[in-house]
């Protein structure tokens, strides 16, 4: 057992009996939990925290507390522990994260009101991101979701509105300031950080249609990086503007879901990043799901002012195949199978082939490919 | 064949007499004595389990509380008034509570817990089996 992993176990078992103390006075307390457990092996390159050598040292573990104050408030912190192999990630990612730590209230005209570090309401899966019972596969559509923008430190406000003849409207609006990670493959090695991004503003609407399950929703939003905030206002880079686009239609027995991202930043050149993911598949019994998805994009790069042509770099695609066995609402076990082509992997692969000499074109590598196997039990609570 | 026909002509019966106590109402829905509600809408009672409405149709606070997973009388109620199956309520609460949007009403264990929950809690409404004796609380019936 890993470090990490007894010192969240150790945190959460602590947690948990003085809980079940509090709960035993005091019925306005709720503890939820997940845990998503993994085996992943690849068959080369090493990807996401797996290799060749396979790794069960996989996993991701949630613990939520939620205690009611009175009929329209009540306080929520949910604590993350994840440890995804050899991710190089794994140098940002502390043993156990406190994810979320709200207050909430509930006004008399339907608006609701969180406080603290909240769940960003972005597109279909993000707030349940890590939640393995409602995901088809391990992980979400990593091009659109990636590593970032998992809550928010600010506030977030929701409003729903019938419309009528059985439409309906989710409003979000939020403001604040998130954690932003990155993972660059480089020839010297592979480099992680993190960034702050603040002054985030911001929206997701979810428009619900007359058919049961089925709703297209958007999110939009702009903020300000903050390594720009140490700059003079002359040279402070605009903000950044991200979108993303959803759809989704969830029947008894299939579902189709795609999302498309975007992401526009001039900091001092242009990058222009486009991912999406189309994700189907289909429920024959209440207890089996088999699912496919197909993900990519594309970033282009301006390197203006430099006499520089634009680079398009295309994102790591991947086609996964997914089959899950849930003998509950509470337990699911899956096996999965991904072919990932592109430039982005734990280790340095060919990729920009810079320019030499005039007319300074640089040219694109062939993509490398790595395939993979993930086998995971999750269950939830 | 005429065997074949008493074996179809059993079975069909058994189906039906089996069926019957489904077909009628296998649940009673309760709320508290003091409350003034005496019929409510299947969709306005399913809102108010799935937390998406607050208060009953009067204007006064719901506080709606639910039985065991197990139990038959939820996934008879689950069904006739939600229009799902319990695993499927199972998964929105999944959805709400990971979601950081709500948590599932409270639970209680059987017929005669509910029964108290509602006596002592003015706003609450909850369901038992229809066999359970409702004294002290008010059956509402449901559209």
């Amino acid at each position: 057992m890993s470090r990490s992993l007894a010192r969240f176990l150790f945190a959460a078992l602590g947690l948990a009996i003085v809980s079940s103390q509090v709960t035993a006075q005091d019925e306005r307390l709720t503890i939820h939990g997940s845990a998503n457990i993994a085996y992943g092996k690849t068959d080369g390159l090493p990807y996401f925290g797996m290799s060749k050598d396979g790794t069960s040292d996989y996993r991701s573990l949630t613990l939520q507390f939620n205690y009611q104050l009175d009929e329209r408030s009540r306080v929520v912190t949910q604590l993350l522990h994840r440890n995804f192999g050899e991710s190089p990630t794994k140098a940002l990612t502390p043993a156990m994260e406190p994810i979320w730590a709200f207050y909430e209230h509930k006004f008399e005209n339907g608006v609701t009101l969180k406080a603290g570090r909240n769940p960003l309401p972005r597109g279909l899966f993000n707030e349940v991101r890590f939640i393995g019972t409602l995901l088809p596969f391990y992980r979400v559509g990593n091009s659109v979701y990636g590593e970032t923008l998992e809550y928010i430190d600010g506030v977030v406000l929701r409003k729903p509105f019938e419309i009528g003849s059985g439409w309906s409207l989710d409003t979000y609006v939020f403001g604040g300031g998130y954690d932003l990670k990155y993972q660059i493959p480089l020839a010297s090695g592979t480099v992680v950080g993190r960034l702050r991004n603040e002054s985030a503003i911001g929206t997701q609407l979810w428009l619900q249609t007359p058919v049961r399950g089925v709703r297209v929703g958007a999110f939009l939003q702009t903020y300000q990086g903050t390594p720009a905030l140490t700059l003079p206002d002359s040279v402070r880079a605009p903000r950044t503007i991200t979108a993303l686009y959803s759809a989704d239609a969830t029947f008894e027995k299939a579902f189709v879901r795609a999302e498309y991202s975007t992401f526009d930043q001039k900091d001092p050149s242009y990058l222009k990043f486009r991912s999406y993911y189309v994700q189907a598949g289909i429920t024959p019994t209440e207890r089996v799901i088999i699912a496919a998805e197909y993900g990519g994009g594309n970033n282009n790069l301006s390197f203006a002012p430099a006499p520089l042509p634009n680079l398009d770099l295309p994102l790591n695609q991947d086609i996964a195949l997914g089959f899950t066995y849930k003998p509950s609402a509470q337990v699911a076990f899956k096996l999965e199978g991904h072919t990932i082509r592109g430039y982005a992997f734990d280790s340095a692969v060919p990729s920009v082939i810079p320019p030499t000499g005039p007319p300074f074109v640089a040219t694109l590598a062939p993509k490398s490919k790595v395939n993979y196997l993930l086998l995971s039990v999750a269950f939830a609570f | 064949m005429t065997t074949l026909r008493k074996i179809i002509g059993g079975a069909t019966f058994a189906l039906c007499f089996m069926a019957a106590p489904s077909a009628a109402q296998d649940f009673k829905v309760i709320v508290n004595s003091a409350n003034a509600t005496t019929e409510l809408p299947a969709a306005t009672v399913s809102k108010i389990f799935l937390k998406e409405a607050a208060k009953f149709p009067n204007g006064s606070a719901a506080v709606p509380v639910d039985q065991g997973k197990a139990s038959p009388v939820r996934a008879a109620f689950t069904k006739a008034v939600i229009g799902r199956a319990v695993s499927a309520v199972e998964t929105y609460w999944q959805q709400q509570i990971f979601s950081g949007k709500d948590v599932p009403p409270a639970s209680k264990p059987s017929d005669d817990e509910v029964i108290a929950f509602v006596k002592a809690n003015a706003g609450a409404i909850g369901y038992v089996s229809a066999a359970a004796s409702t004294a002290g609380v008010k059956v509402v019936e449901i559209k």
